[in-house]
């Protein structure tokens, strides 16, 4: 199999299928690799592992494999796929999954850029209670070598039209919403101090 | 002006129309004023999380996030009106994920009317809510000669498993609005593909591809114009069409409220059209130029 071929395998890891299902949510046995997934998939043509791949390399628990993949992180999430599976995978929430296990297992994202984009999102949400678009995009780019001169032209022509509020929105319920982040990251530390 | 046949929504706008869809925020709230349909704005509302919080965040706090907004709306004897897609889709998938999962609700401390809480998009909104015949009854100025491609986008009617206002592969709601305001959709066969709005942050040339073809097949079909009832969608299709110049005569983007406001008699301004990246004049001016032929 080309997947095989191309991708470094160290181990199939034993429980790695059963972990990805639990954390997804999705029935990830299910799947007979029918291929409906990567034929609707707007972004496989940027992904090294196509949707159905991925789903495979899960079952076979080939976990280096996947959570070193940059087809996690390409998912825009449209859920096209889902919409087509006739075994009922939301492979959307696989990916999402996927990517989490990457960054809670202290994993580098294979597209770190969109991976900063998500923290920066999270990190002024909590911060104000919502989030801070000029906040968020000034933190990737501070953070993301790669980003910085892209959509500079944009930025001014959104700023001219009136389109870039300077100033966040703070609201009070923000401690609701820093309480809500907090618990779901100590979760992540029990699961993570309890994984083999 | 309240009016004997004022409608009322607990308003949801969501941090992106405080700021880069600002001109949705307008065109949201001219075209309501029109249709005396009273935008409530929930008081201190929060983040839904969006997609950050889907990919970053376990099930519990992704579903904690929006369920915030859906306990504080249902104080309120009114449903919620979330004109952004993402903010809408993560209340739709949290009210899912809450009627599977009990214990879920009990771990939260939620009250079972969140439940039952009505949340509308724009789209549903105008067609359900507020209803075709109050469209059509306050129709001052019709869109005679417009031809529009109505473009989903991915959040509306995804994941197929949450309730749906429309099908998800040949949705046609939009389509009914913009008969209904005397308009003239184009059938076009990319209506629900990805424009890759969610990437649109780091992946530039990606979404360039995505949207190029979106507006190849928009034009192909006649389209003179692409109407979205999403932000996300907006900005990228709007943003990566590459040269946007008035000389490279990109595709018009606007929001179906846009065009819903206009022909209720909106001006151009008090629909925030002034804000779009795409010069949009031309296609006002070929509409006024065929009204003026009709009457």
């Amino acid at each position: 199999m080309r997947l095989v071929e191309d991708q470094k395998i160290t181990r199939s890891v034993p429980g790695f299928a059963e972990r990805v299902a639990q954390e997804s949510g999705q029935p990830i046995e299910a799947c007979y690799q029918c291929g409906k997934c990567t034929a609707g998939c707007p972004l496989a043509s940027v992904m090294d592992m196509k949707p159905n791949q991925v789903i495979r390399a899960v079952q076979l628990g080939l976990e280096d494999t996947v959570l070193d993949c940059n087809a996690v992180w390409h998912c825009s999430g449209c859920e096209t796929c889902f919409s087509r599976c006739p075994r009922n995978i939301d492979m959307s929430r696989v990916n999402k999954a996927l990517a989490r296990l990457c960054i809670i297992e202290g994993r580098k994202p294979r597209d770190p850029a969109v991976a900063t984009f998500h923290k920066a999102f999270l990190e002024s949400m909590g911060r104000w209670g919502r989030a801070h678009e000029v906040e968020v995009l000034s933190l990737t780019k501070l953070r993301e070598a790669s980003q910085r001169l892209k959509d500079i032209r944009l930025g001014a022509v959104l700023f001219e039209k009136g389109r870039l509020g300077l100033l966040p929105s703070w609201v009070r319920k923000s401690r609701d919403v820093r309480r809500i982040l907090a618990d779901s990251e100590a979760r992540a530390r029990t699961t993570q101090e309890t994984e083999p | 002006m309240a009016t004997s046949d004022a409608l009322a929504v607990t308003y949801y706008p969501g941090c992106s129309l405080e700021s880069t869809a600002r001109e949705y925020a307008e065109s949201i709230s001219a075209m309501c004023r029109k249709l005396d349909v009273e935008l409530i704005e929930l008081e201190g509302w929060t983040c839904c999380g969006a997609t950050s919080g889907g990919v970053l965040l376990d099930h519990e706090a992704a579903t904690a996030l929006p369920a915030l907004t859906l306990q504080a709306a249902a104080e309120f004897e009114r449903p919620v009106f979330a004109p952004c897609a993402a903010c809408y889709n993560r209340l739709m998938v949290a009210q899912r994920d809450l009627r599977a999962e009990p214990e879920l609700m009990e771990k939260l401390g939620l009250e079972p009317r969140v439940l039952d809480l009505k949340v509308y998009s724009l789209v549903d909104l105008l067609r359900d809510f507020v209803g075709l015949d109050r469209i059509r009854e306050r129709v001052v100025a019709p869109l005679t000669g417009i031809k529009v491609a109505c473009y989903y986008g991915c959040l509306l009617l995804r994941p197929r498993d949450m309730e749906l206002f429309d099908d998800p592969e040949q949705p046609r709601s939009m389509e009914e609005i913009i008969e209904a305001i005397g308009g003239d959709p184009v059938e076009w066969a990319l209506k629900m593909e990805c424009c890759g709005a969610g990437l649109a942050a780091t992946m530039q040339d990606a979404c360039e591809h995505l949207v190029g073809r979106l507006v190849r097949n928009a034009r192909a079909a006649g389209g003179e114009c692409a109407a979205t009832a999403c932000q996300l969608c907006s900005m990228n299709l709007e943003s990566r069409q590459g040269d946007t110049s008035p000389a490279a005569k990109p595709l018009p983007v606007v929001y179906l409220s846009d065009l819903v406001g206009l022909a209720l008699g909106c001006t151009v301004s008090e629909v925030g059209l002034g804000r779009h990246l795409v010069d949009v004049r031309p296609l006002l001016a070929a509409r006024e130029a065929v009204s003026a032929e009709g009457h």
